[in-house]
């Protein structure tokens, strides 16, 4: 047996895969499909200091190897979440990463302060959602903000909770971003989250989405993250969380190999709901056939010579 | 709820257009299903249909353990549907949603169906064997009229009409209700079709609002099992406006509620 246990940021996840924000809610629709503690870990859609009711529909739109979103971070603010939310999460035994995104620092800090009292065990500060207008993105496109932003949320938890950084693809310099998030404090970053896109109906000569712009995902972004997660790794000493169009096992692999620790993977749980968990049995597959002892023996082991 | 695979035991043409699939799940076990409720097929084999699609059960047979549903061709997924063998396996999610609920003091139903709207329909017949239905059907032209002859044995009226009089009445099926309603009276009403007919219905049932009508909304989806949150419904209750999610607080709501 393959031991598939990675430790990261002092936290122990059962095996590198989480669920990725904003696929899998707060997993109560997919406990009832598989038994969810079988996940390395589970990051919660994107939570807001008030509850937001999201974009008008619709939201989704399908693109050639993927999809594009508009949510817009629909939830139900941070207090519901931590009320009638965390719990549930809490008592699957797997790692509850808390995603949280504002549209002001103080949002921001408010928010990290209350989860990191909490019994969650990572924050996820996306400043990186494409779909709202204020806040998200703004703080995400400059290393500057990101710096800054970050070492403002860091301050304000308390105890020793980690906090990831989740990064954007719709940067100039993806290094940049990610040494920006290193210095500001962040014990980890993950990336990517979506690129910003958009579809276009020929018969209606409208816009698929009611946002107009969507978030891209799915398998057509994955050669873009691979190489987003290849750079940072070159470009940072924090540990990271690789993402992007991850279907399969060998596609995790691919991304602990670029340099990734862990895996988020998203599109395809709406795809096929026991995408993760197929995932993880694939993982213990590519070790056993590979011999690889400690899957994470893996992360940034590229041959590039 | 399960997700797992089928075998297409049919898959036959309607009429031009519409067809009606029937799948038996390989597990061989059958999952308890309500009328109203949906499931979600995959498009096999389609990079540029990624997602499943929502489709209402449209019959289900507990001892043979089939499942059908009926659909219109309107893009690339349910062409890719349409040219689909028997024998093939397909993936899918069932059952999906609330569905239609008929309390006990409910007797007389009406069903209100336009187009493709029919279909989520009905399974309500064999769910509630003692109601009283009345059904009024409304399709574009005669080349469209599919059905009748299945809601008309299991009705105690059927009204069909036509945009263009080539059957039945003429005129939305909308104004066929504005004709008969007051006669029939119904204790509940059950309602699928597109937004303009909706829109339409919401104005008649204006002048009737102790009758109760529940509408199945369409909207786009992705999980199709309340996770994602892209199938938004804006629902009005208590003067405050929520997104629900259509595959999961839905497809069914009322109609008073639904933001159209
Ligand atoms: C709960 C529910 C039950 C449904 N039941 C039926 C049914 O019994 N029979 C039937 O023929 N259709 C039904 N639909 C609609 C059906 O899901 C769409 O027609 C189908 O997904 C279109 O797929 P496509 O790939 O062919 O179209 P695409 O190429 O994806 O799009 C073509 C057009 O179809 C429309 N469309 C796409 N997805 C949806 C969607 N999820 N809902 C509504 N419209 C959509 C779009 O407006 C677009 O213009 C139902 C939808 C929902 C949400
Ligand atoms: C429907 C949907 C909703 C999402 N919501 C969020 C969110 O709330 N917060 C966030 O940080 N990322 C969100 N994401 C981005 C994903 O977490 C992930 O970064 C991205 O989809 C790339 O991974 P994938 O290709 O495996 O989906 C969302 C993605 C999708 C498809
Ligand atoms: S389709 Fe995902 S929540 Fe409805």
């Amino acid at each position: 047996m393959a031991n598939l246990e990675v430790t990261f940021c002092g936290k122990k996840f059962k095996n590198p895969v989480i669920a990725a924000s904003g696929t899998f809610g707060f997993g109560r629709e997919y406990a009832e499909v598989y038994d969810i503690s079988a996940l390395g870990g589970i990051a919660t859609k994107g939570i807001t200091l008030k509850r937001r009711e999201g974009n008008s529909p619709p939201r989704i739109a399908e693109t050639y190897g993927g999809i594009l979103n508009s949510v817009g971070l629909q939830n139900p603010g941070v207090r519901e979440f931590l009320e009638k939310e965390l719990g549930f999460l809490k008592s699957h035994g797997t790692v509850v990463i808390v995603n949280i995104a504002g549209s002001t620092e103080g949002e921001y800090c408010e928010m990290a302060r209350l989860i990191s009292r909490s019994e969650a065990d990572m924050i996820e500060l996306n400043i990186s959602c494409p779909n709202v207008k204020e806040g998200g993105l703004t703080f995400g496109s400059r290393p500057e903000s990101i710096e800054s932003i970050t070492r403002l949320v860091k301050a304000s938890m308390e105890g020793d909770m980690p906090l990831i950084v989740k990064l954007s693809p719709n940067v100039a310099s993806i290094s940049e971003v990610a040494v920006a998030a290193e210095e500001g404090g962040a014990d980890a970053v993950s990336l990517i989250n979506t690129i910003t896109g958009m579809a276009v109906d020929v018969r209606t000569r409208r816009p698929v989405l009611a946002n107009i712009t969507g978030g891209l995902s799915g398998p057509c972004i994955k050669p873009i993250a691979l190489r987003m997660v290849y750079e940072a790794y070159r470009a940072v000493k924090i540990p990271i969380i690789g993402m992007g169009g991850i279907m399969t096992a060998e596609d995790a692999v691919e991304f602990m190999l670029c340099g990734a620790s862990l895996v988020q993977v998203g599109t395809a749980n709406l795809i096929r709901l026991d995408a993760c968990k197929r995932i993880i049995e694939g993982l213990e597959k590519y070790c056993l056939e590979n011999g690889i002892k400690d899957i994470s023996e893996l992360t940034g082991s590229l041959i590039t010579e | 709820m399960v997700e797992e695979s089928f075998t297409v035991m049919d898959n036959i043409k309607l009429c031009e257009g519409v067809y009606k699939m029937t799948l038996m799940p390989s597990s061989g076990y059958a999952q308890s299903i309500k009328c109203g409720q949906f499931m979600a097929v995959e498009v096999p084999c389609r990079q540029d249909s990624l997602l499943k699609r929502p489709f209402a059960i449209y019959n289900y047979d507990e001892e043979k353990r089939q499942i059908s549903f009926c659909y219109k061709v309107v893009g690339k997924g349910t062409e890719h549907l349409s040219r689909v063998e028997k024998g093939q396996a397909l993936r899918g999610a069932y059952p999906l949603g609330n569905g239609f609920k008929i309390d006990e003091g409910q007797k007389r139903v009406i069903l209100v169906g336009g187009g493709v709207g029919i279909f989520p329909l009905y399974s309500v017949f064999k769910a509630y064997p003692d109601k009283v239905f009345y059904s009024v059907m409304g399709f574009k032209e005669r080349c469209d009229v599919i059905l009748t002859k299945e809601f008309e044995e299991r009705s105690s009226e059927l009204i069909l009409c036509t945009e263009d009089g080539s059957m039945g009445e003429a005129g939305f099926v909308t104004e066929a209700l504005r004709r008969n309603i007051e006669r029939i009276m119904p204790d509940l009403m059950l309602c699928c079709g597109p937004r303009p007919m909706l829109k339409a219905l919401k104005d008649v049932m204006r002048n009737y609002p102790h009758i109760p009508v529940q509408v199945s909304i369409e909207e786009r989806m992705a999980c199709g099992i309340g996770a994602c949150l892209v199938c938004a419904c804006a629902v009005r209750k208590n003067g405050k406006v929520v997104n629900k999610r259509v595959c999961r607080d839905g497809p069914v709501f009322s109609l008073y509620e639904v933001e159209l």
